[in-house]
């Protein structure tokens, strides 16, 4: 019954008109960069953090969370009409959903992926619901120690299933680590790389870092690729077939479940969901050969398992304070903003923010159903915008939101160094989503290691004392082992490779 | 063996080890401690030593099995955008958001592909209203307006 209870709080704090706005506002925009190519969630939540802080808690994140859902819709517009992904979850959309709009079929496509990702976000929103009470009854039991072992166990799984080498990403994670730390040592007031700067000393800021890596360093490589967008598809009807309905429905329930487990693991999220759904739907299908020809499963099971993914990703960062992903490690810094400490005491302090959170989700999913049929005319006509027109305002927006997070032109060129930095770990095959959950995760780790070692009188084998945090370091262990293993290597490979 | 060549892991693996070296460089004057009681410098050091490890592996692979070369760095993209924003850093605080943001405009757009004068300039003072409305009096975010 608690359950009811919490949801019905959910929805009177979500059907809020301010915070109705809010959501509404959150998902328009997420549909609007998901479907334009070249910007993605991590950047526009990047540009709109400094922002919400002169919102109320509430409705800036209610606004957050549904840019990065939302983006999950708008993507899939892009994909399945110019062949383009609007968001990088979106890339295996492309390979049937585009194949399909060459056949006629791009309204059916369209219907598919809007309605499978709705199914997906109510099911992903009910699935949050059930699974973080427990989940933060758990953390509220956990010490320095146990912090301490579950981040290692965060960023390991991050490093597990991010795509390209292994242990590039780890050393990206001890990069990122490393530009945490400097700043102003909190135990012993000491300066730690901050060149004598007085405007370092309180440390690199991750939206400065964030829109750097993500935001300047993508326009660029942007700007590389020649600009060749032709909308040849006709929409059509929406209604998809007998034929295709009887084939998308069952491969929607499967996105989903995958979608909703990929999403809470370390590292998971919308990307990995829709990698792992296909590959799945294509490894079950009695017909693989239909699939890259503009087959309806291709198209329904990593809709539905990117909306999924996106949502439960939520729950680690609502329950634990752990981000997974990057979108997450934002999250978590806009809750910072608005001083709130994230982690288990959210739900139980502040329940109509926790719960009102959850609801909006499935009310923004509602209203993206409608933004994404019945208005696809207007995505449409919007993706005629050429990026050239596009990139400069983007620039306009980095240079606005650093500037005004401490009306600090120094962390504007500080933003800057970090593009170029950024610009140089694309050309060598580094991913920079590592980096920044090290960077947001390295000051949280000292925090938790000195402190479990003060506990401890200095005794290292406290992490391995405690049965909660034994556990979750034998799973890392686990989690490392596997990934040594050529089998799995050669799985995780195929899993990315399908595009 | 094989015509030694350039590829993404083996400068990735030098630069990891440049940044482990700059950081135990400049972290040497911080006080190590214990492990009881950390000092400020033992973090830093042992993440230094294991970037540095790490470089070594991500490198030395390189070396020996080579790797995926490097694409070409298209450095007018590079240096206009970042020159954009820098423009946007440097003239804020003197000039004010409408003028920055009609400077960081011009000189961003030289970075693409294409660049037609007109279209560049509509787009440059519609961004400078828009941001002024929305920033300065939607958002009430304190930018200076006007030259100083």
């Amino acid at each position: 019954m608690d359950l009811l209870g919490n949801l019905a709080l959910g929805f009177s704090v979500a059907f809020d008109p301010y915070n109705l706005m809010f959501c509404f506002f959150g998902v328009l925009l997420g549909t609007l960069i998901g479907v334009l190519p070249g910007i993605g969630p991590v950047p526009t939540l990047a540009m709109l953090l400094p922002i919400t802080f002169y919102l109320p808690p509430i409705p800036a994140l209610i606004m957050l969370s549904g840019i990065y859902y939302g983006a999950q819709y708008g993507g899939s517009t892009s994909a399945i009409l110019i062949n383009l992904p609007g968001e990088s979850a979106a890339v295996v959309t492309c390979l049937d959903g585009h194949q399909m709009a060459r056949k006629g079929r791009a309204g059916a496509a369209l219907a598919v992926a809007a309605v499978g990702s709705f199914f997906a976000g109510t099911v992903a929103t009910l699935l949050m619901a059930i699974a973080s009470p427990p989940l933060s009854q758990l953390a509220l039991q956990f010490g320095a120690a146990e912090y301490f072992s579950l981040m290692v166990l965060g960023l390991i799984g991050a490093v597990v299933l991010a795509q390209g080498s292994l242990v590039k990403a780890v050393a990206m994670i001890i990069l990122g680590l490393f530009f945490g730390l400097v700043g102003t040592d909190l135990n012993s007031g000491q300066q730690r790389f901050t060149f004598g700067l007085p405007e370092l000393s309180d440390g690199i800021g991750f939206v400065t870092l964030a829109m750097g890596l993500f935001g300047v360093a993508e326009i660029v490589t942007n700007l590389e690729k020649r600009e060749g967008r032709s909308i040849g598809a006709i929409i059509g009807s929406l209604m998809p077939n007998r034929e295709e309905i009887r084939r998308a429905i069952p491969a929607v329930f499967r996105g989903t479940a995958i979608g909703s487990v990929l999403g809470i693991l370390p590292g998971g999220g919308a990307l990995l969901s829709a990698f792992a759904a296909y590959t799945f739907e294509k490894k079950m299908s009695k017909t693989p050969e239909r699939f890259g020809k503009g087959a309806v499963e291709g198209v329904a099971a990593p809709e539905a398992a990117n909306n999924a993914g996106a949502q439960t990703s939520f729950i680690p960062m609502l329950t634990l304070g752990i981000p997974s992903n990057p979108v997450m490690a934002l999250m978590i810094g806009a809750m910072t903003i608005q001083g709130i400490a994230p982690g288990p005491r959210v739900m139980t302090q502040q329940p109509d923010l926790f719960w009102g959170i959850i609801a909006s989700m499935w009310i923004g999913n509602a209203m993206l159903v409608i933004i994404n049929l019945p208005l696809i005319g207007i995505w449409v006509r919007l993706l005629k915008v050429p990026y050239r027109l596009l990139y400069p305002m983007i620039l306009v927006l980095c240079g606005i939101g650093v500037y005004s997070l401490n009306s600090s032109a120094f962390e504007v060129g500080l933003t800057v160094m970090f593009g170029v930095l950024g610009y140089i770990f694309i050309k060598l095959g580094c991913e920079p989503a590592p980096m920044l959950l090290g960077f947001i995760l390295g000051p949280l780790m000292e925090e938790n290691l000195r402190r479990a070692l003060v506990l401890s009188r200095g005794d290292p084998l406290v992490f391995f004392q405690r049965p909660i945090s034994l556990t979750l370091l034998c799973i890392s262990a686990l989690l490392l082992l596997i990934v040594v293993l050529p089998n799995f290597r050669k799985t995780r490979e195929e899993a990315f490779k399908e595009v | 063996m094989g015509r030694f060549k350039v590829n993404q892991d083996l400068v990735a693996g030098l630069m990891f080890i440049a940044f482990g070296v700059f950081g135990l460089v400049l972290g040497k004057a911080y006080p190590m401690g214990t492990s009881l009681r950390m000092g400020p410098g033992y973090l830093p050091t042992v993440l230094c030593w294991i970037l540095i490890a790490l470089g070594i592996i991500v490198g030395g692979k390189g070396a020996v099995l080579g790797g995926l070369s490097i694409d070409r760095f298209y450095f007018r993209p590079l240096l206009l955008v970042c020159a954009g924003l820098m423009t946007f850093a440097l003239l804020i605080e003197g000039v004010g958001l409408p003028a920055a943001v009609i400077a960081t405009v011009i000189v961003g757009a030289l970075g693409g592909q294409e660049f037609r004068l007109l279209e560049v300039i509509i787009l440059a003072v519609a961004l400078a209203i828009a941001a002024v409305a929305i920033f300065v009096y939607g958002l009430s975010l304190p930018m200076p307006l006007y030259p100083r």
